[in-house]
């Protein structure tokens, strides 16, 4: 009997922590979630103590999120970054897939050091080679322009890396065959390899989508207008000014969080496998 | 293409075609990795400003001025802080991701949910967790505040205080991370086998024994690869955070830390001097050369160590 209360307490004590903990992670975003569409007036009267009022509006109310996409122009910083997380997502698998498929199918000669070479890129993050990237595709008169939001990320080590392993998962006499059969390399890579590897596209496709639309540093010293300005930067933009509106940067986070949580939630799977893929395995 | 579908050579004669499916991938990396990551060693031996346009040679000089001279202190304090922060951002980063991974691992109802919200956040993007993170701290009308006020009538200004910025972005940088971390220890701890378990618990060890003992030296491989990408991420990624809450200040108490802002990591300098109103191209370049070393070491570390314990999937 008094092993059995332990464990009982034990086990409260586990659901109790666990409990806190996952407020403490969702908390924030709650409240982010139901100040979005509270009137100014009401932002901040029921802060403390919590209760359901912090969270749920009395007065719900949509202004929030016309004023910013009305009058504020947020449907096309929104609209910039669903095209640059699609010209990422597509332009990437497309360009890594390509290369991934000669790398993993194709012997010829320095395959092995091209393979280290691209590899090596990974270990030279972005932020360190910011400004001589920054004047490059200034040199090019890129500079403001949508090219110079996607074009540099296309080819990324990461997903190469990936499509390669699971490309040399796929049997070389499939590939073979269909070489023998005269099926052109093109063919060959449309229908035999690509739906081969569906699992690792969803899964490099998807953290590539989050990148993209996460974008922040790179379109801020890239763009000079606000013609293709992506949302992240949108948002950031919002606290220049003297006042600043917390009810217009909710309902802007809400906004630019809205497809990263539909597209986490239905496909988590494959994004941590994508994560993993990177990682250690013992 | 392929003269005759039959012959073998089929495979040889079209594989020089083939080739052609690396030359987006080579491009890009040569025009925007190679050739930059060179000129940014190029660009460090020049005085450069981007919006005169001007550039002269001057050799050592700018790696000379990371050191000595009147822009030194600013660059030293900035590597200090840069190793302090990315120490407390692992280290809490680290402990914290081992515990929480250890408790969402048990076996409960609703598990996978709790694993799924404690994930997410490493979704989020800098601005919006930024956001998040200066509406808690606002001084007037964040939650933090207003409890603090309603409990012990103190009112802390989070971001004008340096201790406080500091530990607010140490704190924002790991709570963004941390999903990240958590995946890693999850996957791990599916793996870690019962049977040394089930006997300490036999043999009746506490929690702290089984978690020091058993599980910590088990889980050592996957620690040893985050404290490398929680390092990498601590001195780069954290960019977008200190832009949003602090934009690299407030200024460090009088003494040897109010030489900058003193949430100013080399990355966030490197921003400054190369796009802030001086423009000072070169000097920037400098300063990312010795980032890259940094990171080099970091790499080299972790390589020489991973070539002999642990080895990649595939």
């Amino acid at each position: 009997m008094r092993i059995d209360t332990t464990a009982i307490g034990r086990k409260t004590a586990l659901y109790m922590l666990l409990a806190i903990l996952t407020i403490l992670f969702l908390m924030p975003y709650m409240w982010m979630l139901g100040s979005a569409f509270k009137p100014r007036s009401e932002l901040f009267t029921y802060v403390f103590p919590v209760s359901w009022k912090t969270f749920i509006p009395l007065e719900p109310t949509l202004r929030n999120f016309s004023r910013l996409l009305n009058e504020l122009g947020f449907m096309r910083n929104i609209f910039n970054s669903l095209l640059l997380a699609a010209a990422t997502v597509t332009g990437s698998i497309l360009v890594c897939g390509m290369t991934a498929f000669v790398l993993a199918m194709i012997e010829f000669p320095g395959r092995r050091l091209l393979y280290l070479l691209i590899m090596f890129t990974m270990m030279v993050p972005f932020e360190a080679r910011m400004i001589p990237t920054f004047l490059v595709v200034q040199g090019l008169g890129l500079s403001n322009t949508f090219t110079a939001l996607y074009l540099p990320w296309l080819a990324d080590a990461f997903l190469i890396f990936l499509f390669t392993n699971h490309f040399s998962e796929i049997p070389s006499d499939l590939y073979h065959a269909a070489v023998i059969d005269g099926c052109p390399h093109r063919k060959v890579f449309w229908r035999i390899m690509l739906p081969n590897i569906v699992p690792a596209l969803i899964s490099g496709g998807l953290i590539k989508f989050f990148i993209a639309w996460d974008a922040y540093v790179w379109p801020l010293i890239i763009l000079r207008s606000d013609k293709w300005q992506v949302i992240g930067v949108a948002i950031a933009n919002l606290f220049t000014d003297q006042s600043i509106e917390w009810e217009l940067i909710f309902a802007g986070s809400l906004l630019s969080t809205v497809p990263i949580i539909i597209l986490f939630f239905f496909l988590q799977k494959y994004y941590i496998a994508g994560m993993m893929s990177g990682g250690v395995k013992e | 293409m392929i003269s005759n579908g039959q012959d073998d050579n089929a495979i040889f004669s079209s594989r020089g075609l083939l080739l052609l499916f690396l030359v987006p991938t080579m491009l890009i990396l040569l025009v925007f990795l190679y050739f930059p990551a060179w000129h940014s060693i190029v660009l460090s031996f020049y005085r450069n400003n981007l919006f005169l346009g001007t550039r002269k040679f001057i050799g050592l000089e700018n790696f000379i001025n990371l050191f000595t001279g009147p822009l030194a202190p600013a660059f030293i304090q900035s590597f200090f802080q840069t190793l302090v922060l990315s120490g407390l951002i692992v280290a809490g980063g680290i402990s914290a991701s081992v515990f929480i991974a250890i408790q969402a691992n048990k076996k409960i109802r609703g598990g996978r949910i709790y694993r799924m919200l404690l994930i997410w956040p490493f979704a989020l993007s800098p601005a919006v967790a930024g956001t998040i993170f200066l509406f808690i701290f606002n001084p007037e009308v964040g939650i933090m505040n207003t409890m603090l006020d309603f409990l012990f009538s103190i009112k802390p200004r989070w971001l004008d205080s340096p201790y406080l910025a500091v530990m607010l972005v140490v704190f924002a940088a790991i709570w963004k991370n941390m999903g990240y971390n958590i995946v890693f220890y999850l996957a791990a701890l599916q793996n870690v086998p019962l049977d040394p378990l089930e006997a300490a618990d036999i043999d009746g060890a506490g929690s702290w024994l089984k978690f020091r003992r058993i599980l910590l030296p088990l889980l050592s491989p996957t620690t040893f690869f985050l404290v490398f990408t929680n390092l990498s991420y601590s001195f780069f990624e954290t960019f977008g955070l200190i832009d949003i809450l602090t934009t690299g200040g407030p200024v460090g108490p009088p003494g040897p830390l109010d030489n900058t802002g003193i949430t100013t990591t080399i990355m966030y300098k490197v921003f400054q001097d190369g796009f802030g109103g001086s423009s000072n191209m070169g000097f920037a370049a400098a300063e990312s050369v010795i980032l890259m070393i940094l990171v080099g070491l970091v790499a080299f570390f972790q390589f020489s160590y991973m070539g002999k314990r642990v080895h990649y999937q595939g």
